[in-house]
């Protein structure tokens, strides 16, 4: 049940971050940035 | 800022590791201090850590923000009210043993009822307990989306029954503070509070979304907190 739930978290989180802060906002692609992440803690 | 982003799920060693070896940038899904304290030792000499994006991880005993009282110490001068029961959910789950076999006893609880349910079957119990104005003690956990569709709080555990605090945190690999400053002033303002974490939640767990559907609705719907982790 925990782990279920930390899932839903760290998942919205991983992509948050790509979403909100990265990938948006410039027309013009950088470099790649790579991101692991754990699905449940 | 137009970068491409990688995504990759791994476990947490294999997380830590590809950090710290430079072979990936950073991560945003650390628990520190207790789930990943194992690997954060074995790598911070070759880790930095940027910042905290959330705080407060925790499990609890959680009750509607009507009920007068702050403390789990208190819950045994109010059996009546509560009908001397937590609701809780599988029993299998680490939160009912610790609730049944510590929390407890330690706060003279151990004659009430611990209900086993359901997640769905206790977040329906609090959703009609809520309605009727009556009180409820639940087991709960934070981050969860409970705490953005409906007015709850945890009762405080002076004992630490459940456990410490811990926090989410964000760790890049060695120099990417100074190859990447702009991302680096971004992911040092990124922090989100329980509510914010709990509608992405309820996007995913109860309406359905896939996680990066969800965090883009999420995004579009609080551009004014993004501009904020963003300025």
């Amino acid at each position: 049940m925990f782990k279920k739930i930390r899932y839903s978290a760290l998942a919205a989180l991983a992509a948050i971050v790509m979403t909100a802060g990265l990938a948006g906002g410039c027309s013009q692609e950088k470099e790649t940035i790579k991101i692991p992440y754990v699905q449940w803690a | 800022m137009g970068y491409s982003v990688e995504l990759s799920t791994v476990s947490a060693g294999v997380m830590f590791e590809a950090v710290a070896t430079g072979d990936q940038d950073f991560m945003t899904t650390a628990w520190l201090p207790y789930t990943h304290k194992s690997y954060w030792e074995a790598r911070k000499n070759n880790l930095d850590r940027i910042g905290t994006l959330y705080e407060g991880a925790v499990l609890a005993i959680v009750v509607p923000d009507y009920v007068t009282i702050d403390s789990l110490a208190e819950m045994k001068d109010h059996a009546g009210e509560f009908g001397s029961r937590i609701v809780g959910i599988d029993p299998g789950a680490g939160i009912m043993e610790a609730t049944k076999n510590v929390l407890m006893p330690n706060y003279g609880l151990g004659d009430w009822e611990l209900s086993e349910s359901s997640e769905a079957a206790m977040i329906a119990e609090l959703e009609r307990s809520i309605n009727n104005q009556e009180w409820i003690a639940v087991t709960g956990w934070a981050p969860h989306w409970k705490f953005a569709a409906y007015d709850l709080k945890m009762l405080e555990d002076p004992d630490e029954t459940l456990g410490g605090l811990e926090e989410i945190v964000i760790i890049a690999r060695e120099g990417f503070r100074e190859d990447y400053p702009e991302i680096v002033s971004f992911l040092e303002n990124w922090k989100m509070t329980s509510d914010q974490l709990g509608e992405v939640m309820h996007m995913i767990s109860v309406d359905g979304m896939a996680p990066a559907v969800a965090a883009a609705e999420w995004v579009g719907n609080n551009q004014d907190v993004v501009d904020s982790w963003l300025s």
